[in-house]
């Protein structure tokens, strides 16, 4: 293998690493961001994603309380790609719901009653899950579309669904930024972010536009879900496996900053493949370290904003 | 020598001059008061002198110590007082504890390990807190949980805490707002009885204009970041600058 | 989140004179320890076999033992929590950490269980030292998130990197030799006082156990006890009357990290085995729950969310049909809680006998 096609093929896998922790995180930092609201349950919608893409487009031998009731296999078996697009509609819809009955009762509370009040709404999720489903793991079958090696004249093969899963971050990302530069609901999400008192005083924050990012947030999540039950895999403990990175992500990068997320999901994912190749069980431990570091030097992220925590 | 000085004092927050040259200084045993519209930087002032903000540039001395750069517990620990516009207190603690905080921060510096003897055997600490319950007039809610207490006394407790570390400077950030009058009059002879019995100094910020010129010594001006007057309660009723930027614009 | 109620709080109840004695009483640091010392004489006895109680529902001796031990832990964590307002997502640090200094000094230098316990003690107080500088400048949901990733750190070196000496995620069985050359502590105890307590290591651990329910004590009664809830209640405030917050947060931290060492340093004494998973993220949420469930900020509120837990976790599990869902419901009971009951099963009990005193005061 040359030493082109190797670098590409790295730089994939950094990629779409970074592609899955974004996609989870940006929701997470807005909503963090702008409400003041840091949700471990986020990583829920994480979790709803990656089985509700498996419902809708296969039909899977389920166990736990689905088996015990012969409602196994179950699902719509409508394809991989409808499951695309379906899930994060489903998980939007998901969002809205918690929305109304988790976080908008706890926006007022503080911080860290909000922290273990969405600790213990994962948790919830992650044991329901496996009553309802069972405790093994499930696989997504990609069809050809989606898998196997793209041959690139003069560099070498890289992994087709790999390239796949960064050009909808990028396109998802591109669209967010837009959503969040150049329309009204996007403006009023950024004066939360600067200065929450002012907006709370307009009596913008338990308005639609909160509702709206948040849900956004949400099918971006279930859409991320997909995706990286599709590279990982699926099972119940992805919620924790994911949210908790994503939360080192957010901080790291500075809460309620798109850029800063972004940047902290590239770090992570970079530094993810990096370790991968030379020491593979120290790869997630690496995301830690580099939070830690990061962290020592700039108590308040990469990119600072509002006095999130002061 | 005056106790409190500060000189050629500048705090920008981004492009923004909060703090624009600012020279004030206090004597000893003095009353003077800060007035200032709205936004003209007054707790900005405060925040500075007593270590919450770095200034951008300037200096501040306290009894010939260089204040810059110290922490707010440094310089609490060197005899600064102060009490806080809202009411900021310890409110899951009671009025006797909230106040015992302050005491033990006085007569044992800012860390001592003693984490294996009993607080009740300072006595020291419990005479300061029963004569701050009294000098405070709490002593008959000492034992109410802080949260509690309607908000005037909650108040005057946060008073009573800036008093429990035994300041011989005390930053006082509009003590009555927010107060009934008859409240406020016992705030005002509070005030005369800490510069009569407790010869303390204090640096205080009001709103209330009688106030004002009922208690104070000397008068500094704020506006937009900048003093522009000083003068005795005299000088600053018939100063045209003072008040065109003040007490012209709006009748408090 | 709750103080505890003070001591000097003035009842009006002049018709009930003992109750008056009682409240004087029962915040006496005397008191406490006749508690302590009561609960663990009859506590294994209660919880393995109680009359009338069908055997399925009673633990098993070993059961009792490791109450003792997580109360032990969940003590430490609520003296950050619940005293100082700081959360840590990353207990499992001092946990494991002790657990694995403990087994390895038992291993290869000396199996006594007391000296191994000291050493894993030791190296726990090492990590509570060492980790503020990084900890300490964070707030809330950074500090939380920061403890994680450094006991997620320490959690992926033992896996691997130090298997050698770890072994890694197949643990490592720990030596045990008897109590300085003599006493063996696996031994039945003789007479009546066997069949109470069991083993002489109930009564080892529970010596440590008393030791720190009255060092937990003597701490919330000095002076740092008042200021680690000043520091929780207004940092601010506490800094602006002169207090040096960030070493009486240090302080707290180390006491927190020393005391959750001792429980490390127990357990792979009392299990013969220490592994990985004593420094996974999930062991610092169990703690988490155990705490809050219970009732943060007091002595009891803890220990009973430990016996809750265990008790759901290895009995509870066991039953048919119901059993499946012990973690489920134990998330739920938490999930309420923080959301709505903040002073946990512990304050539960206290408000309904609180009411039932102000009805006996009505008639």
């Amino acid at each position: 293998m040359s030493l082109v096609e190797s670098s590409v093929q790295f730089l994939f896998v950094a990629l779409s690493v970074a592609s899955v922790y974004l996609l989870v995180a940006l929701g997470l930092s807005i909503v963090f961001g702008s409400l003041q609201f840091v949700n471990m349950a986020h990583g829920a919608l994480y979790l709803i994603g990656a089985y509700v893409g498996l419902i809708v487009g296969f039909d899977v031998g389920f166990g736990g309380l689905i088996d015990r009731y012969g409602l196994a296999p179950l699902g719509l078996d409508l394809g991989f790609l409808a499951a695309l697009v379906v899930t994060p509609i489903v998980v939007f819809v998901a969002g809205i719901a918690m929305e109304r009955l988790l976080a908008n009762p706890l926006y007022d509370r503080p911080l860290l009653d909000q922290l273990l009040v969405t600790f213990g709404v994962l948790l919830i999720f992650q044991e329901g899950f496996n009553l309802v489903f069972g405790r093994t793991g499930f696989n997504y079958a990609r069809p050809g579309w989606a898998s196997g090696p793209v041959l690139i004249p003069g560099i070498g093969s890289v992994s087709r669904w790999r390239i796949y899963v960064v050009l909808l971050a990028l396109v998802f990302l591109g669209v967010l930024f837009a959503f969040y530069k150049y329309t009204d609901y996007g403006l009023a999400v950024r004066a939360g972010t600067e200065d929450t008192e002012m907006t709370e005083l307009l009596g913008i924050r338990i308005g639609r536009p909160f509702l709206l990012i948040f849900a956004i947030g949400a099918a971006y999540a279930g859409l991320a879900g997909m995706l990286g039950g599709s590279l990982f895999g699926v099972n119940a403990g992805m919620g924790f496996g994911n949210i908790i990175p994503a939360l080192v992500i957010v901080i790291m990068g500075g809460v309620g900053s798109i850029k800063g997320t972004t940047i902290g999901a590239l770090l992570a994912g970079f530094v993810f493949a990096a370790v991968t190749q030379v020491w593979p069980s120290m790869a997630t431990a690496s995301i830690y370290a580099l939070a830690i570091v990061v962290l020592t030097i700039r108590p308040s992220g990469i990119y600072p904003t509002g006095e999130i925590g002061q | 020598m005056p106790l409190l000085e500060t000189r050629n004092l500048t705090k920008t927050f981004g492009g923004l001059k909060a703090l624009d040259d600012v020279t004030v200084s206090v004597d000893q045993g003095e009353l003077v008061s800060l007035i200032g519209p709205n936004g003209a930087g007054k707790s900005t002032l405060i925040n500075t002198i007593t270590g919450m903000l770095e200034p951008t540039s300037g200096e501040i001395t306290y009894a010939g110590t260089d204040l810059i750069g110290l922490d707010p517990f440094e310089i609490a620990q060197l005899g600064v007082g102060r009490s806080f516009q809202t009411a900021s207190i310890f409110p899951e603690l009671t009025v006797r504890e909230n106040i015992q905080v302050a005491a033990f921060a006085t007569e044992h510096g800012s860390f001592t390990v003693n984490f294996l003897s009993r607080r009740d055997s300072y006595d020291a600490v419990r005479d300061r807190t029963d004569h701050i319950l009294e000098t405070i007039e709490l002593e008959d809610n000492a034992g109410a949980v802080a949260e509690s207490l309607p908000y005037g006394d909650k108040r005057r407790l946060e008073v009573a805490i800036g008093l429990a570390t035994d300041p011989d400077l005390m930053f006082m950030d509009e003590p009555t707002a927010g107060m009934s009058p008859g409240e406020t009059e016992m705030t005002v002879s509070l005030i005369r009885e800490l510069l009569a019995d407790w010869n303390m100094t204090i640096f205080l910020v009001e709103h209330d204009m009688d106030v004002i010129f009922d208690v104070s010594d000397r008068i500094f001006t704020l506006n937009d970041g900048a003093i522009i007057a000083k003068g005795t309660p005299d000088e600053i009723k018939s100063d045209p600058a003072v008040r065109e930027a003040y007490l012209g614009g709006e009748a408090e | 989140m709750s103080a505890e109620p003070s001591a000097e709080g003035d009842d009006d109840e002049p018709a009930s004179g003992a109750l008056e004695t009682w409240d004087r009483i029962k915040h006496t640091e005397r008191f406490v320890l006749v508690s302590a010392l009561v609960f663990v004489a009859v506590f294994p006895w209660a919880f393995t076999s109680l009359p009338l109680v069908p055997n399925n529902l009673l633990a098993y001796d070993q059961l009792a033992r490791l109450v003792l031990i997580w109360g032990i832990f969940a003590l430490g964590f609520n003296h950050l929590l619940g005293q100082t307002g700081l959360l840590s997502f990353g207990h499992a640090m001092f946990f494991g950490g002790s657990a694995y200094a403990t087994a390895l000094f038992a291993n290869h230098v000396v199996a006594d269980p007391l000296l191994s316990v000291v050493v894993g003690v030791c190296f726990a107080l090492l990590l509570a030292v060492v980790t503020p500088f990084v900890l300490l400048r964070l707030h809330t949901v950074y500090f939380a998130i920061v403890t994680l990733a450094i006991a997620q750190m320490l959690y992926y070196m033992a896996r691997e990197p130090f298997e050698g000496i770890t072994g890694g995620i197949n643990g490592l069985g720990v030596d045990r030799s008897p109590l300085f050359g003599l006493l063996e502590l696996g031994a039945d105890i003789p007479g009546i006082f066997g069949a109470l307590w069991g083993t002489y290591m109930y009564l080892f651990i529970a010596a440590f156990f008393v030791g720190v329910v009255v060092f937990i004590t003597r701490v919330r009664k000095s002076p740092y006890g008042l200021i680690f809830k000043a520091v929780r209640e207004n940092e601010t405030r506490a800094s602006f009357v002169g207090l040096d917050v960030w070493r009486y947060k240090f302080a707290a931290f180390v006491i927190s990290g020393f005391v959750a060492g001792i429980a490390g340093g127990l357990l792979p004494m009392e299990t013969y085995f220490t592994g990985v998973e004593r420094l996974h993220w999930t062991l610092s949420g169990d703690v988490v729950m155990m705490t809050v469930l219970g009732g943060l900020g007091t002595v009891a509120g803890p220990i009973l969310g430990v016996i809750v837990f265990l008790y759901f976790e290895g009995v509870v599990n066991g039953l048919d049909v119901i059993g499946g869902y012990w973690l489920l419901s134990l998330a739920l009971a938490f999930t309420a809680v923080v959301w709505k009951y903040p002073d946990g099963l512990w304050g539960m009990i206290t408000s309904v006998s609180s009411r039932l005193r102000s009805r006996r005061g009505d008639q």
